[in-house]
């Protein structure tokens, strides 16, 4: 009987002590108050290039880029003050080299427990206006900027804890000061962490593809392979050559879409509309026939953002062609049939690669190397 | 007596619950005119991706109509008064459902100067001079910044999109795509209707007109035969769908 009891406690005590693993406990943060107004406020505009091709970028008018913002931005981003057990921030999903994205088909949070989803790859993410995320749940970058933290599959905080964190830092409380204009240490709030954040990620513009040289700066020329795919990608190869349907959700210049641009691509078949094993964008609108939808992402650098798709079911872009090219599934139940335009396209191997070798052309590497993007913590 | 007033209970919950479920979709009555087009299949309210009947008695479902207008103009004794450039009619959120398919897709247009007109007059498809643009010309919010909406093979803006699913052989499954795409200058079209119209500052004017998807691939004598229209060259047999397309909207769309 004794034996029985103890056993119990020890259980009882091992399942407290499990659950309490997933609650997190922050160190406590008492906040502070400290005047800030003797350090000067005079924001400098940042400038934006609008390289050739592209399209101005939506700003929003209560958050114009400035270089203090996008310092501050930059910090944040790759700073593991936003996560509860100070070990990962964005970057930790979101990683420079990798194109800010994840090699991870499911991205990890701080407490090791895999997410739904592939963490998208911000790139000209400043030039999505179509909502944040594989589901639109967020409408803005600043809206999206404030759900990671309190993720328990993410950074597994809590706002009132990074905020007390922040304004107690040796560091931010001046730079929130110099970017926005804060009068005391206590005023550092989410909105402006969301707000910093944003300002980087619009900084992050990709355009020095061998694209861009060719078909924007007239520096370069398609290779025979590469001409091909590119002809098959936006169908302007008339008579000789099968249309590749890409362009019609993979447009020029940012190679997403700005409307409509959550579909279904065929990935799934499930029996019937509601029974997806991710809803995706159904689940945020309540409508059934946006079930197993997801936003189109960017094929800018995609060559280097594997592995692919919503939940990173594929390793390599050939995977992701055959996919394209069987039209999806081929066949599938009633109500679940993917977007019209996917279809069978019946491109030769020969053709596929040549499609591989046009993708391989939006490739940035000085996207990935600009030191101006990268860990100002290294 | 108990009894009667258990049943004036439940009679009571009953119509409460009824006049929760009554839901309303009103279009905002703003200052200017609102040019309202709502969607319709075969007379009936266009809902997209239910279940509506073709001319050939197959099964179809439509996911998206959409189209541009352009140059826009009220007219008074011949005399034209521009009203709007261009703007989008994108059905794919207002007509997702009963209640705000009925009350339709809206533009809405502010500042027109006082008078009664007798005509508006309006190209479908984006006008020659804006056709020459390209959606990195714009904001991405602007109309014509849709990157969606433009096709390079065309150099053109896509001016109308009927997409959706049939099913050809009557098994049940909707295998068939349905991907009208239309665009390229040759096939704008102008279209003028006769109708009064007041505008008086701060006040409201609502011009609702309909689009009924059947009469766009059905002019009575001819329907077209469902499949993929979209991409083909511009001077393939396709072109012959797209432009039977552009000109059906003379009859589909109209007052309501």
């Amino acid at each position: 009987m004794k034996k029985l009891l103890i056993l119990c406690t020890l259980g009882l005590l091992m399942f407290v002590g499990s659950c309490k693993k997933n609650t997190p406990e922050p160190d406590l943060c008492l906040p502070v108050i400290g005047d800030l107004t003797d350090i000067e406020y005079n924001p400098t505009d940042y400038n934006l290039d609008i390289p050739p091709g592209f399209p101005m970028m939506p700003i929003p008018p209560d958050n114009p880029l400035t270089e203090e913002g996008i310092e501050l931005g930059r910090h944040l981003f790759y700073d593991p003050i936003l996560s509860a057990d100070s070990t990962m921030s964005c970057f930790s999903c979101h990683n420079q080299s990798d194109g800010f994205s994840d090699i991870n088909a499911l991205s990890v949070g701080i407490d090791g427990i895999e997410g739904k989803r592939h963490a998208m790859a911000l790139i000209n993410i400043g030039y999505n206006i179509g909502g944040m995320f594989w589901d639109g749940r967020s409408n803005t970058i600043e809206e999206q900027a404030l759900l990671p933290v309190e993720d328990p599959v993410e950074l597994h905080d809590t706002w009132e804890n990074v905020e007390c964190k922040l304004s107690r830092h040796a560091d931010y409380p001046a730079m929130f000061r110099a970017a926005f204009g804060i009068t005391d240490k206590s005023l550092i709030t989410r909105d402006l962490v969301a707000k910093a954040l944003s300002q980087f990620q619009r900084a992050l513009v990709s355009s020095n593809s061998r694209y861009d040289d060719i078909v924007y700066r007239n520096l370069d020329f398609f290779e025979d392979d590469e001409q091909n795919g590119h002809d098959m990608f936006f169908d302007l190869a008339t008579g000789f050559l099968p249309d590749a349907e890409c362009g019609h959700c993979h447009n020029k210049p940012m190679f997403t879409i700005n409307f409509q641009n959550y579909r279904n691509n065929g990935l799934d078949n499930p029996p019937n509309i509601n029974s997806f094993p991710d809803l995706g964008r159904g689940e945020v609108t309540g409508n059934q026939f946006d079930n197993g939808k997801f936003k189109i992402p960017t094929l800018r650098n995609i060559a280097l953002t594997a592995p692919y798709m919503h939940d990173g079911r594929f390793q390599t872009l050939e995977e992701v062609i055959d996919h394209y090219n069987a039209g999806g599934h081929g066949t599938y139940n009633p109500g679940v049939e993917p977007d019209p335009l996917i279809l069978p396209l019946g491109l030769t191997d020969i053709q596929k690669q040549e499609i591989l070798a046009f993708l391989h052309t939006l490739t940035d590497t000085t996207f990935l190397n600009n030191p101006a993007f990268s860990n100002p913590f290294e | 007596m108990k009894q009667w007033s258990l049943c004036l209970l439940i009679c009571c919950l009953f119509f409460a619950s009824c006049k929760k479920d009554k839901k309303e979709c009103p279009i905002p009555e703003t200052p200017g005119i609102t040019l309202i087009f709502k969607g319709l299949f075969n007379g009936e309210p266009l809902i997209l991706n239910n279940e509506y009947t073709y001319s050939n008695g197959n099964k179809l479902r439509i996911s998206q109509l959409e189209f541009y207008i352009s140059d826009v103009r009220l007219v008074k004794n011949g005399v034209e008064t521009p009203i709007l450039d261009v703007g989008l009619l994108d059905f794919s959120v207002s007509h997702n459902e009963e209640c705000s398919a009925k009350a339709g897709e809206y533009i809405e247009i502010a500042n027109i100067p006082d008078d009664t007109y007798d005509e508006i007059r309006f190209g479908i498809g984006v006008s020659p001079t804006l056709n020459a643009t390209v959606p990195e010309d714009y904001l991405a919010t602007h109309p014509l910044g849709r990157s969606v909406n433009h096709w390079s093979a065309w150099n053109s803006y896509i001016f109308a999109k009927v997409e959706g699913r049939s099913d050809e052989d009557g098994n049940g499954e909707f295998e068939n795509n349905i991907v009208y795409h239309t665009g390229n200058d040759i096939m704008y079209r102008e279209k003028s209707i006769s109708t009064t119209i007041t505008t008086k500052s701060g006040t409201h004017t609502p011009i609702s007109m309909v689009v009924d998807v059947l009469d766009l691939l059905s002019d009575g004598g001819n329907s077209i035969d469902l499949g993929i229209s979209h991409s083909s060259p511009l001077d393939s047999a396709a072109v012959e769908t797209a432009v039977f397309i552009m000109d059906n909207f003379d009859t589909a769309l109209r007052l309501e």
